[in-house]
C-alpha cells in the first residue's frame, strides 16, 4: 500500500479533516491498524481535542482513536488520567493547555484514549521532536482545518485529507471544495528572501533589490486600508495572519497585471473563496507558503452524519482524475 | 523580598535576569529570597559560591548544567504525598524522574569535587517507584507490584469479549496499589523534599559562581563598615563599554555613625555612585558576590534608594511632597527600630535652596543621631551639619583638550574625594556649553552670574 510507504517516509504525517464528521478518525485508525501490522513505532497526538465518544453537535456516535501496543502518545493529563488502555509515563514535556499538562505515554496494553494535545504550532514541533527522539518513526498528528487552533497542521511534513459527504450531499460541490482545499496545500514552496516565521504583521519585498520593508500593519483591517503606493514600490508581501476575501481582493485590485508574489506561513491562513483567488491569479498573482506538507492521500467517508450516502466510486473516479494522490474509501477499507 | 527589591533597586533586575539559572523553579525561589540578616548564613552562602567557582571553567560543569535544567516543579505533588493525599500516575512518574536525576547531579558534584550539599539516600525511595530496578525515567502500576494485576492484564491479552469489564477490574487493582505507594512514599518524602531543596540550591549557586567569575565580583567581607575598592555598577559599566566608553571604577568608605553628604558637578555620576553603594549592598544581603575589588559590608535591615524624580507623585502630590513621604516613610521604619542603609539622590531639589539646604542638614543630622548608614547627593552648598563631606572631582581638563558633548564623559574623573567646606562646584554653565544648549541661553545665564 502505497500511503503507508509514503507516511513511514516522512518523519511527521497530520491528518486533516475537511469538515466535522468527515471520516477523519476512521482514517486515523485505519492508518494506526496498517501500521500495527508491520510492528513500527509510531507516535501520535492531536492538535486541540479528539477521540470524543459522541459528537457534541449531532449527538452521533464518534469513533475513539485506538492505539496499539508499543505505540507512543501525547495527550493531556486530564485526558491521560481517564485513558482506557495500558501505557506508561514516560516523559513529561514542560508544555501546559487548558487540560493539564502534556504527558507522552507508551501503550502496553492496546486500548482507546481522548488525545487533546498541544496548544500551538511551536508546541507541536516540540512533541513530535520529543516522540521522535523516544523512538517513534513517524509522528501522526490528529488535526482539523475547521477547529480554530493556534496549531498549525501544516508544520508536519505530509497530510491526509479527509472528505466526505458532511462536506455536501451534492457529488459536484463535494468534489469541486474538496479539490480547491488540495490546491491550497499543494501551494508552491517559498524559495525566495528568508521570512522568519516570528514576524508580525506583514512585510513587502522588492526583489530586485532585496530590500524588506515594514509598512508597521498590526491587524486585519488595516491590511485591507494598505495604500497602493506600496504595490507600485514592491512586487512581494508576506502576510503572517490571515488572509481574507476582502484583502485578497485589495491586492488584486492594487497589483493587476505586475505578477505579485503573495507569500503566508502555510495555506492555513487562507480564507478565502475560490472564485477570490482565481481572481487574484488571472490578474498575474501568485501564492506561496514558507511550510508546505505533502499531500499524500484523500480519503473519503460517502455517508453524511444526517445518514445520507453518496456513490463513493464516483467521488473517488472524479478526485483521482484530478489529483497526483491516492484517494481511497477508507469506510470500506476498516 | 528579592522580587520586591528589583522595582527600587537601581541595576538588581539587571543582576538577576544575567544569571544563568537552568530551572525555572530555582529562578523562582531567587526572586522569593528573603533579606538575609545572619552574618553565618551569609558567610556560608560565600564559601559555597567560592567552592563553586573552583570548577566554574572545568568543561564538566556544564554537564551538571545541562542537569540542573532538567528540574522540574515537583513541590505540589510533593505537598500531597506529605499530607497523606493519593498521588496518580503522572506525579510518580515526576517524582521519580527527580529521584533519578537527583542522583545524577550527585554523581556530576562528587566528579567535579563539590561538596555543598550533604548527600541524601534515596535508593529506598526510588525502589517503591521502581520495583523491578530498571531506574529507566519512565513509570506506570508495574505488574510487579501485584500477582492478581498481572493475572488481569494477561487475562485482557487474551481476552477480546470482556474487555471493558476486565479494565475495570484492571483500574480498580491499580487504584489501591496507588494508594498503597502514596503512603509508602510519605515515609521518605521528607527526605526527598530536602535533596529537592538541594538541587535548587545547587542550580542557584551554581549561577552565582559562574556570574561572579564572569562580570568579576568579589565575595564581601562582613564587618562594623562598608569601603569598597573599584566599585562598580555592572548594568551602566555595560553600557558604556558598548559605546566604546571606559568605566571609572571607584573607592567609598562608609560608617554607620557618620553621613555622607556627596556634591559634584552636574553629569559628575553622584547618582552612579548612590545606586551602586545600594546595589553592592542588596546584592550582598541577597547572598550575591559584589562589585568590586574589594569590599568589606556592614548589614543593616534594607535598602531605601529615594530619587526626585522616581518619587511616587501619583494622587496629585508634587514631586517635592512625594519626596517628603518618602523620607517620612524612612523616619517612621527607624523610630520603629529598623536600621537600613538609605540614599537619597538630590534631596529637597524642587524647592527654594534656603529651605531646602535646610531641610538637607535636618535630614543629614537625624540619620546621624540614630546611626544611619546614609549617603545624600545634593547640590546646595551651604548645609549645615556634622557629616562627611565628598565632592566628585568632575570635569579635569589639560590645557588644549577639545571638550564636545560626544567625548565629555572621557574628561570626568568620578571618584569623590573628602572636602573640609559646603562649597560645591560651579560648573553647570560650563557643562550646559559643552552639551550644546543654545548660545542665546548660555550668554545670558553668563550675563547674570557676572552682575
Amino acid at each position: 500500500m502505497n500511503l503507508i510507504e509514503d507516511i513511514l517516509s516522512c518523519s511527521s504525517v497530520s491528518v486533516v479533516g475537511l469538515e466535522k464528521n468527515t471520516g477523519k478518525t476512521e482514517s486515523l485508525n485505519w492508518i494506526l491498524g496498517q501500521l500495527n501490522e508491520r510492528r513500527i513505532c509510531i507516535g501520535v497526538t492531536s492538535i486541540g481535542i479528539d477521540g470524543e465518544s459522541v459528537d457534541q453537535i449531532y449527538m452521533t456516535h464518534k469513533p475513539e482513536i485506538e492505539l496499539f501496543t508499543g505505540t507512543l502518545f501525547t495527550t493531556s493529563e486530564s485526558h491521560y488520567l481517564t485513558r482506557r488502555l495500558g501505557s506508561e509515563v514516560v516523559a513529561m514535556p514542560e508544555i501546559h493547555t487548558s487540560l493539564g499538562r502534556l504527558v507522552v505515554g507508551r501503550v502496553a496494553e492496546s486500548g482507546k484514549v481522548i488525545l487533546s494535545g498541544p496548544p500551538d504550532t511551536t508546541a507541536t514541533r516540540e512533541v513530535i521532536e520529543l516522540m521522535r527522539d523516544l523512538g517513534a518513526r513517524t509522528v501522526l498528528v490528529d488535526g482539523a482545518l475547521g477547529r480554530r487552533s493556534t496549531a498549525s497542521p501544516a508544520v508536519t511534513d505530509g497530510m491526509v485529507l479527509a472528505t466526505g459527504a458532511a462536506v455536501s450531499a451534492n457529488l459536484s460541490t463535494l468534489v469541486r471544495k474538496t479539490l480547491y482545499v488540495c490546491k491550497q496545500i499543494s501551494l508552491p514552496q517559498w524559495r525566495g528572501v528568508n521570512f522568519d516565521e516570528n514576524i508580525r504583521g506583514a512585510r513587502f519585498l522588492n526583489s530586485s533589490t532585496g530590500d524588506i520593508m515594514n509598512p508597521e500593519i498590526d491587524s486585519a483591517v488595516a491590511l485591507k486600508m494598505i495604500d497602493r503606493e506600496w504595490f507600485e514600490k514592491c512586487d512581494t508581501l508576506y502576510v503572517a495572519g490571515a488572509v481574507t476575501d476582502g484583502i485578497m481582493e485589495r491586492f488584486t485590485q492594487f497589483s493587476k497585471g505586475r505578477g505579485f508574489k503573495l507569500v503566508i506561513p502555510d495555506f492555513t491562513r487562507l480564507f478565502v473563496d475560490q472564485q477570490v483567488m482565481d481572481r487574484f491569479e488571472s490578474s498575474g498573482g501568485e501564492i506561496y507558503v514558507l511550510q508546505r506538507p505533502r499531500l499524500l492521500a484523500v480519503t473519503v467517508n460517502p455517508t453524511s452524519p444526517s445518514g445520507y450516502t453518496l456513490d463513493s466510486d464516483r467521488v473517488i473516479e472524479q478526485l483521482s482524475a484530478k489529483l497526483d494522490c491516492e484517494v481511497l474509501n477508507v469506510k470500506s477499507k476498516c | 523580598m528579592l522580587k520586591q527589591d528589583l522595582i527600587h533597586i537601581e541595576g538588581l533586575r539587571y543582576i538577576v535576569e544575567d544569571l544563568d539559572i537552568r530551572s525555572a523553579v530555582a529562578r523562582r525561589r531567587v526572586l522569593e529570597q528573603g533579606w538575609i540578616v545572619s552574618s553565618e548564613e551569609l558567610e556560608r552562602r560565600f564559601d559555597h559560591i567560592s567552592a563553586t567557582q573552583r570548577i566554574v571553567d572545568d568543561p564538566r560543569f556544564e554537564s551538571l548544567k545541562t542537569k540542573l535544567s532538567q528540574l522540574k516543579d515537583i513541590h505540589s505533588t510533593l505537598n500531597l504525598v506529605s499530607e497523606g493525599g493519593v498521588v496518580n500516575d503522572t506525579d510518580f512518574f515526576m517524582i521519580k524522574s527527580f529521584i533519578l536525576l537527583y542522583e545524577d547531579i550527585i554523581g556530576w558534584c562528587e566528579q567535579l569535587e563539590l561538596n555543598i550539599v550533604n548527600y541524601v539516600d534515596l535508593s529506598s525511595a526510588l525502589s517503591v517507584l521502581d520495583p523491578d530496578g530498571h531506574k529507566v525515567s519512565a513509570f506506570r502500576i508495574y505488574d510487579s507490584y501485584s500477582d492478581e494485576l498481572k493475572r488481569l492484564r494477561d487475562e485482557l491479552k487474551n481476552n477480546t469479549e470482556r474487555r471493558d469489564d476486565i479494565f475495570e477490574l484492571i483500574s480498580n487493582c491499580e487504584d489501591v496499589i496507588r494508594c498503597r505507594l502514596s503512603s509508602e512514599l510519605q515515609w521518605y518524602v521528607s527526605d526527598i523534599i530536602s535533596a529537592y531543596n538541594d538541587v535548587i540550591y545547587i542550580d542557584i549557586v551554581s549561577a552565582l559562581a559562574e556570574q561572579a567569575v564572569r562580570l568579576g565580583f568579589v565575595r564581601p567581607e562582613l564587618g562594623d563598615k562598608t569601603c569598597y575598592r573599584d566599585l562598580f555598577q555592572p548594568e551602566v559599566k555595560k553600557v558604556l563599554q558598548g559605546r566604546g566608553v571606559e568605566y571609572q571604577h571607584i573607592d567609598i568608605d562608609m560608617i554607620a555613625t557618620t553621613p555622607i553628604l556627596l556634591t559634584g558637578a552636574n553629569m559628575g555620576g553622584k547618582s552612579v555612585l548612590l545606586q551602586s553603594v545600594c546595589l553592592s549592598q542588596a546584592m550582598c544581603q541577597y547572598g550575591f558576590y559584589v562589585p568590586a575589588s574589594s569590599a568589606v559590608v556592614e548589614l543593616c535591615d534594607g535598602v531605601v534608594y529615594i530619587s526626585g524624580d522616581k518619587a511616587d507623585a501619583k494622587g496629585g502630590l508634587s514631586s517635592f511632597a512625594a519626596e517628603m513621604l518618602a523620607v517620612n516613610r524612612v523616619v517612621e521604619q527607624i523610630a520603629d527600630g529598623h536600621k537600613p542603609l538609605v540614599a537619597i539622590d538630590e534631596l529637597a531639589r524642587t524647592t527654594n535652596p534656603v529651605e531646602g539646604a535646610a531641610i538637607v542638614g535636618a535630614v543629614v543630622e537625624y540619620f546621624s543621631e540614630n546611626r544611619i548608614r546614609s549617603l545624600i547627593a545634593t547640590h546646595y552648598g551651604d548645609v549645615r551639619c556634622e557629616c562627611c563631606r565628598l565632592r566628585i572631582r568632575g570635569l579635569e581638563c589639560r590645557n588644549g583638550d577639545v571638550v564636545t558633548k560626544d567625548n565629555v564623559q572621557r574628561y570626568f574623573n568620578y571618584q569623590p574625594e573628602p572636602v573640609t567646606t559646603g562649597e560645591v562646584p560651579h560648573e553647570a554653565l560650563r557643562i550646559a556649553t559643552i552639551i550644546g544648549v543654545n548660545r542665546d541661553i548660555t550668554e545670558k545665564i553668563e550675563k547674570l552670574l557676572t552682575i
